[in-house]
């Protein structure tokens, strides 16, 4: 008896504790059939490779779906945008869509299921996704989706033979002499077991030619490495030769345009003597991002005696050898400021060097005179390249620039004639001349005033570009002006000319020259100040005038610290797109810069002509679905259940309020009660 | 009589259109020595030129340094300098053809006007370099706290700040591992940094005193000989900065310049 007790109690005694935790017992809803989400793409690419793929879609749909009563089937057709699909309109659905978004369909699902039942989603696709988002950034955001998600593809079967470049990749920034690849993405049917020549080539010249060893139908790529040697707009096309019975012949040739960025521009400076003339220019060429600058100024000439070791002093090895053997052929500009090649054990070799570098590399070559007369460089080569004849006479008047050339690109101050003439005349005096006489092919840009002699002289000599200056005081049109503006202007536009340029604008726009209708594009302008600066809160406005004359301005916004802004234009007309950049600082007008971009009537949809198996398989095996093919796809195979999640909770039941379990404990506690007294146990 | 007086008058005028003769002369002389003079100023012909800022009070604290200092450039470097010092005044504008000044000071007071600061806010702007060395010691008043207020205005966009011991100033020429000065007030250099280069340097350890000779040949200021040759080699890095920039701290000297300082 005494056990029984003790049950009674222990018993009681639990009740109570359950109660002190409040239970509550929660109640599911039984679902017994799956709810599921068919997305079928209807965008122009399910109808390039057959159609008859996409009716099979569409009476799959019907036959498995429409009135089954073990499943709940949501219709959802998408393109760019997601729709809900009735069930009488599947009949009529056309494969017309302008883009394929497949993250925006599965996000849109998502959304309008939240909080409702989902057991999976059913897409069916060519995979050929073709808006802004990556396929890689659609991968990356499927973990949050957690439905899984059955991938049907299409079957390629009795494809007719064609070759198609479909997609053609290119860097979004090209340098020169820089190694860059182009990606051809090339489908081809009908070809099994047969070697294509592909063709780059640019301007009708072949550059370079590659083989595509076609094993199988599908989806190929080829890649060419360029170089190109020249910066700005270069045009190339990737080709394929035509075979007979293609199906289309036109789509075996791609025409594209890249605009290369010339790299830094390289110079070597080296200066005889610490001075003025080297301490200006080198803070003007130091301060241009598009230079990369390496120098040597010699501080000390072996007549020099210094009471201390060489471990006190900051002085280096002048790297004669190196420099004009080796190093001299990678830079793009050499400079000689007052520099006496004498005082060194130069070799008369690398005199010949220097003269090839520009003569027969291209290079350029600026030579400045100072204390030491260019005549020192008479009867060597490099008297060859040097666009006067120097005397050894130096002139120390002090003198004002007759400019001979105020037309010429490198003492344009302004775009406005009369302004410019204004600077021009307004430039500050200098000093000391080196006389010399000018050569017949030389050009001479400026002289001095009274005396005639010859300033500031270029020439072309062979594939080069030379310019000589036979004063040491050019420092001067800083220290003696307002502003350094002139200054910084005249050697900007002096190595912009010297060395080919185009880099050296202070507005520069650029986008990606060709696309199709219903692109968007990038536009990048870049703003530098006078002193090539980039400039962060610049005022840019953007003219765009479309096919139809329509105009527009748009006002871009900064993107990064690095005066460098961006917007992005719809491209919905085909014909060509002009855009004007402007930009000004502090009201002051810094530039414009124009390009236009050619819009072609043909939909990205259409370069879709296989099916992108790859993709559908990675969003399947993401989500823990499957990749299945629309020929063998069998619903009752998938064998989809019902999800139990929280939201299937039906109601929630609180049992600590509930009056019969205090009545139970109180009649426990009698019974309990009343057999102790029973059995005379109190 | 008559004759007589007339004949006197005959050769008093004479001579005095011979003394007319010889003040024209003269006057062409000293005008063309003048104008010459003026010539071999202004054109500098690519040279170093020293030019120092006169203002009202005690600006020429050490009249004779810079002899001294040509004197070693020329036997030690490659800079070819002219020998006369250019002194000149704000807004003279010889300063716009001279682009390295001094400011030198002691107990006097310096004071610009307005227009004169605009000079030197322009002169730094446009390219040129001030360095101001005070040899009075004293810091927080006198030239230190008008000097101070002075570089605020020419150069409120980049106020003045330490010069970092790995500074190009620091290695231009000689490698400094420390500030030192015939005196010194302070175990740094302050600058206005413009871009990458200090337009303005300052130094309160009266550098110039430690060149300043009399006509013995003695130093004038007493010194530690270790600490003067220090200072000495400071001042010459600070021309060479002038002429060069940082072109000790292009990537091309570094390894040079970390295997000789270790």
């Amino acid at each position: 008896m005494k056990k029984i007790f003790l049950f009674f109690r222990l018993f009681i005694f639990l009740m109570l504790i359950l109660l002190i935790f409040q239970p509550i017992k929660k109640v599911y809803n039984k679902r017994n059939i799956p709810s599921v989400a068919l997305l079928i793409d209807n965008s122009s690419s399910m109808k390039n490779i057959d159609i008859k793929q996409f009716e099979k879609v569409k009476g799959t749909v019907k036959s498995q779906f429409i009135n089954n009563s073990k499943i709940n089937s949501y219709l959802f057709t998408f393109s760019d945008t997601i729709n809900e699909l009735k069930e009488q309109e599947l009949q009529s659905l056309k494969a017309q869509g302008s883009r394929t978004d497949i993250y925006n369909a599965l996000e849109k699902t998502k959304t309008n299921f939240l909080g409702k039942n989902l057991d999976a989603i059913i897409l069916f696709s060519d995979g050929n996704h073709n808006t802004d988002t990556s396929n890689m950034e659609i991968l990356n955001d499927l973990y949050n989706l957690k439905i899984p998600v059955y991938s049907v593809k299409y079957e390629l079967t009795n494809v007719p033979k064609n070759i198609l470049i479909s997609k053609i990749e290119l860097p979004e920034i090209v340098f020169r002499n820089t190694n860059a690849s182009i990606i051809a993405k090339i489908s081809v049917f009908g070809f099994s077991n047969k070697s294509i020549p592909v063709y780059l080539k640019s301007d009708d010249s072949i550059i370079q030619t590659n083989t595509l060893n076609v094993t199988n139908d599908g989806l190929y790529e080829i890649s060419f490495n360029i170089a190109p040697d020249k910066a700005g707009l270069i045009n190339y096309s990737i080709e394929i030769p035509t075979y007979q019975d293609e199906k289309s012949y036109s789509d075996n040739i791609k025409k594209f345009s890249l605009l290369v960025e010339p790299e830094k521009i390289r110079i070597l400076y080296l200066c005889g003597q610490p001075s003025f003339n080297y301490s200006f220019l080198r803070t003007t060429l130091k301060n241009d991002p598009n230079i990369e600058l390496v120098s040597f100024v010699i501080l000390r000439n072996p007549e020099n005696i210094v009471a201390v070791s060489d471990s006190e002093l900051s002085l280096i090895p002048f790297p004669i050898d190196e420099i004009f053997t080796r190093e001299i052929f990678n830079f793009d500009m050499l400079i000689f400021d007052n520099f006496n090649y004498s005082r060194f054990a130069i070799n008369p070799q690398y005199l010949v060097n220097i003269k090839n570098f520009v003569y027969g590399y291209g290079k350029s070559f600026l030579i400045i005179s100072g204390e030491i007369p260019l005549s020192i460089y008479q009867n060597t080569p490099i008297a060859d390249i040097l666009p006067v004849n120097p005397t050894s006479e130096l002139s120390t008047e002090k003198f004002y620039l007759h400019i001979l050339r105020p037309e010429n690109s490198i003492l344009k101050f302004s775009d406005d004639n009369v302004e410019n003439m204004l600077v021009l005349k307004n430039l500050p005096e200098l000093d000391t001349i080196n006389i010399s006489t000018t050569k017949d092919k030389t050009v001479t840009l400026a002289e001095s005033e009274k005396s005639k002699h010859p300033i500031i002289t270029i020439s072309e000599i062979g594939k080069g570009r030379v310019m000589c200056i036979t004063t040491s005081s050019l420092w001067r049109l800083a220290l003696g002006s307002e502003n350094p503006y002139k200054y910084v202007k005249l050697w900007g536009q002096s190595i912009k000319w010297l060395t080919n340029s185009i880099s050296m604008k202070q507005v520069a726009i650029s986008s990606k020259k060709s696309y199709n209708i219903g692109d968007s594009s990038v536009i990048k302008i870049k703003v530098k100040d006078e002193y090539f600066k980039p400039i962060n809160n610049a005022i840019v406005n953007l003219h765009v005038t479309k096919p139809d004359n329509q105009k527009e301005i748009i006002n871009v916004p900064p993107e990064i610290e690095n005066g460098e802004y961006g917007t992005k234009i719809s491209l919905e007309l085909s014909g060509e797109y002009k855009l004007d950049a402007y930009a000004s600082y502090n009201r002051k007008y810094l530039g414009e810069d124009k390009i236009s971009l050619s819009v072609f009537n043909i939909s990205k949809e259409s370069e879709d002509n296989t099916v992108n198996s790859t993709f559908l398989k990675n969003i399947s095996d993401k989500t823990n679905g499957k990749l299945l093919s629309i020929d063998s796809f069998n619903l009752n195979e998938l064998n989809i259940k019902p999800r139990i999640t929280k939201s299937d909770i039906l109601y929630e039941m609180n049992i600590w309020n509930k009056t019969y379990i205090y009545l139970l404990l109180i009649i426990l506690f009698c019974v309990e009660w009343y057999l102790r007294r029973k059995y005379g146990l109190l | 009589m008559i004759t007589q007086i007339f004949k006197d008058d005959t050769t008093y005028r004479e001579h005095k259109l011979h003394r007319l003769k010889l003040f024209l002369i003269g006057l062409y002389v000293i005008l063309t020595f003048n104008f010459l003079l003026l010539t071999c100023l202004y054109s500098q012909g690519g040279k170093f030129i020293f030019s120092q800022l006169q203002y009202a009070g005690g600006w020429d604290t050490r009249p004779t340094a810079w002899d001294r200092i040509s004197e070693y450039l020329l036997t030690t470097t490659s800079i070819k300098s002219i020998p006369e010092r250019r002194i000149i005044k704000p807004n003279d504008e010889i300063l716009f053809w001279s682009p390295f000044i001094v400011i030198a000071g002691s107990n006097d007071i310096l004071e610009l006007n307005d227009s004169e600061i605009h000079t030197l806010k322009r002169y730094i702007l446009c390219g040129g370099m001030i360095f101001i060395d005070d040899s009075s010691g004293k810091k927080g008043y006198g030239f230190d706290k008008e000097i101070r207020e002075i570089i605020k205005k020419i150069s409120p966009e980049n106020p003045i700040e330490r010069i970092p011991i790995n500074d190009a100033v620091f290695k231009s020429f000689y490698l400094l591992k420390s500030v030192s000065g015939r005196i010194i007030t302070n175990r740094y250099l302050e600058g206005c940094k413009i871009g990458e280069r200090y337009s303005i340097i300052y130094s309160q350890n009266d550098l110039f005193g430690a060149w300043e000779k009399d006509n013995l040949g003695n130093y004038i200021y007493p010194c530690n000989e270790q600490q003067r040759w220090e200072a000495k080699k400071l001042l010459l890095n600070i021309i060479l900065y002038s002429l060069t920039g940082t072109y000790k701290s292009d990537t091309i000297h570094k390894s040079f310049i970390q295997n000789k300082l270790k």
